[in-house]
């Protein structure tokens, strides 16, 4: 049997130059609180749209509302305090890291709520429930451990617990009271090299439990690593076997090409990054429908989504458009024929 | 205009500086927004672009800057204002930096061309307005570039890099004949690849071959020690570092380095502005391990995301700070250092 294969959209969508002024007056006053609402909720929509328009109906909320994959969620967390601008990996990309200086616990927040919009702004686009799957991405506790300027918990382990357990599933059990049914976890720090050996094992030990607290509420879990080679974790793998696991294929010097990583790690659900967010070079349609074509035939599998493989903050929006819209044409092209 | 003999050149000890941009005065940033509309012709513009500098220079000369720079007044961006200026480079649409900041990142889509002088005139009207002995040029770093570019079009990043470093090279070359004595090459994206650190150092050689003026370099939010092993191996005179924005955090690093150290003590990400005592404390603490005669102050990175008044007064703040040990040090004989072009200082 052969697996199914669906695109998709993973995490941020660029902040296009209209957004990025609505954001602009928001801050410096010049907009009210509603007025900024009702500008979110019409790019949101112009997103849904497009995604509805090239066949993509697996998606996140572009998270427009987010400066990158920490915050806002940081500033809804006691014992954090929002610190300096640090690099985001190798990028030329910077977010405000989290200082903790005390217990971890998540406090009141929106995200839920901002969640239940999403859903109603795409259920006006697409239709029904069933005819879409609306993701909520969050930072996986190892990466948030690892961007964590530690000044409170005596161990590095007790830090990545909590970051499971007092922040990430309670939020997610808010999440599934408002509909959530997927949420998308973003691990680069899994497979990034600086990342120690023990924490990355610690790293996907929590992984697991994430995972298997979040079945116990009905929730899906996507699992997304990028700007890493997923071989490095690859006897680990099992611990994530429930959830749909996220291949960067635009890794340098990547030992084994995404199909023989899905078939060595026992892989069922995969989450193809086909589509590079780093570039503006636009992917060959001959070549993103083979690699579909060749992980989907792997004795095994059987789910294969195919989208972006980071983030999609580091491209402009006119070339992120550009390439949705091919991956979206490649992608019905393969289930029609 | 004031013309200065290399070896004439002295600096007060710690000598205080600038990375290099400064906050676009108000005016400035309505005039750009009014010629961008077809309101003011380009003649206009160059005008309001030299007040500006001349503004912002005495901004820096009031606070007491040793060693100024004329604020960037004419880029809106490190990487799009050279790849403006290059053949082969084309724009696609602005990409974010952090929070709501973007810039608009250059692809290169065919081979690179250097069309001739970049930042010369920036220099020259600089020297003509500027009272002081030495001032600042800086200027982006080919590893930078090719980094925060897409490449559509060279075989690897590598051979990106090396082609724009024999452009960069050739630009600081034409600086150092207009009689520019200090030239900072900028390199914040130079940690952020450690497996490219060792090709990467090359290209910044490569772009530095051959110049016999004083090189700095500047390397921000990165991963210090990553950079550490290659030291020695950079032809520089200075490493300019950032140090204010992760509390000082990190100073062992600088353990064995045998350049000058541009040792930034403002943080250019905070509104909040640091006290004399602080900079003070903070130099000391910098002084056990770098020898305050290889030691030039500055803020973190360039200012201009600050607001003005607030970049004023943090240079304000800075130059006090710097004072206060120059006079500890002035109690032990050591009040001025020279202007070194040697890549060494020990």
């Amino acid at each position: 049997m052969v697996a199914s294969i669906r695109a998709c959209m993973n995490g941020s969508y660029p902040r296009g130059a209209g957004l990025a002024r609505l954001y602009s007056r928001y801050l410096s006053g010049k907009l009210s609180e509603d007025r900024f609402e009702e500008g979110i909720r019409e790019y949101m929509k112009k997103l849904f749209n497009l995604l509805s328009d090239v066949g993509i109906n697996v998606f996140t909320d572009g998270m427009l509302r987010w400066d990158d994959i920490y915050n806002p969620l940081i500033r809804f967390v006691d014992g954090v305090e929002v610190d300096g601008l640090v690099r985001f990996y190798d990028n030329n990309f910077f977010f405000r890291a989290p200082k903790v200086r005390g217990e971890l616990s998540i406090k009141e927040n929106p995200i839920p709520k901002w969640f239940s919009e999403a859903l109603s702004v795409a259920e006006d686009v697409f239709g029904s429930r069933d005819s879409f799957m609306l993701k909520q991405p969050l930072p996986g506790p190892l990466t948030l451990a690892e961007a964590s300027i530690n000044e409170y918990y005596r161990s590095y382990w007790s830090l990545l617990t909590d970051w499971r357990s007092k922040v990430l599933e309670p939020l997610i059990k808010e999440l599934g009271k408002v509909g959530a049914k997927v949420v998308e976890i973003h691990e680069p720090s899994l497979v990034w090299g600086g990342t120690k050996k023990t924490r990355v094992v610690a790293g996907v030990k929590e992984l697991g439990k994430l995972i298997k607290y979040c079945k116990s509420l009905g929730i899906d879990v996507w699992v997304i690593t990028y700007f890493g080679y997923l071989g490095r974790v690859g006897k680990y793998l099992s611990e994530l076997s429930e959830a749909v696991v996220g291949i960067d294929c635009f890794v340098k010097g990547a030992k084994k090409t995404p199909q023989r990583l899905v078939r060595d790690y026992g892989i069922k659900r995969v989450m193809l990054g086909a589509v590079d967010s780093r570039n503006t070079l636009m992917e060959k349609p001959k070549e993103l429908s083979k690699l579909a074509k060749a992980v989907a035939r792997v004795s095994g599998v059987e789910e294969v989504y195919v989208g972006n493989n980071a983030p999609m903050d580091f491209i402009p929006e006119v070339v992120a458009a550009r390439k949705l819209r091919r991956l979206g044409r490649v992608i019905s092209g393969l289930s029609k024929g | 205009m004031i013309t200065v003999v290399w070896k004439e050149v002295e600096l007060p000890v710690l000598p205080t500086t600038v990375i290099g941009s400064y906050p676009r005065p108000k005016w400035l940033r309505e005039f750009i927004k009014g010629f961008r509309a077809g309101r003011y012709k380009e003649k206009h513009l160059k005008e309001a672009f030299d007040d500006a500098v001349i503004t912002v220079v005495r901004d820096q000369e009031v606070a007491g800057v040793d060693i100024p720079s004329d604020g960037e007044m004419r880029r809106d961006e490190m990487v799009e204002y050279f790849a403006e200026r290059i053949e082969g480079f084309k724009f696609y649409g602005p990409v974010r930096v952090w929070g709501n900041h973007y810039f608009r990142k250059p692809a290169v889509v065919g081979p690179l061309r250097y069309r001739g002088p970049m930042v010369v005139d920036e220099y020259l009207f600089l020297r003509s307005v500027a009272k002081a002995k030495v001032v600042k040029v800086t200027i982006t770093g080919p590893y930078t570039i090719a980094d925060w570019s897409f490449n559509e079009y060279y075989r690897s990043k590598e051979e990106l890099a090396s082609e724009l470093a024999k452009i960069i090279n050739a630009e600081i070359k034409k600086l150092e004949e207009a009689g520019a004595l200090y030239v900072q090459v900028d390199e914040p994206a130079l940690t952020t690849h450690p497996d490219e650190m060792d090709w990467a150092v090359d290209v910044i050689n490569e772009a530095v071959k051959g110049v016999g003026i004083k090189v700095g370099l500047h390397v921000c939010y990165s991963n210090y020690r990553v950079l550490k092993p290659y030291f020695d191996r950079l032809k520089v005179s200075q490493l300019a570092l950032e140090f204010a924005n992760r509390g000082f955090r990190d100073l062992n690093i600088l353990k064995g380095l045998n350049k000058e150290l541009g040792f930034g003590v403002i943080d250019v990400h905070n509104r909040r502005v640091e006290s004399p005592e602080e900079v003070a404390r903070a130099i000391r603490k910098v002084m056990k391990i770098i020898d305050p005669k290889c030691l030039y102050i500055n803020p973190d990175c360039g200012l201009k995301l600050l607001p003005r008044e607030i970049a004023r007064e943090k240079l304000k703040s800075m130059v006090e700070g710097v004072k206060l040990v120059r006079k500890e040090l002035a109690r032990k004989g050591i009040e001025s250092i020279p202007l070194r072009k040697e890549v060494t200082c020990q």
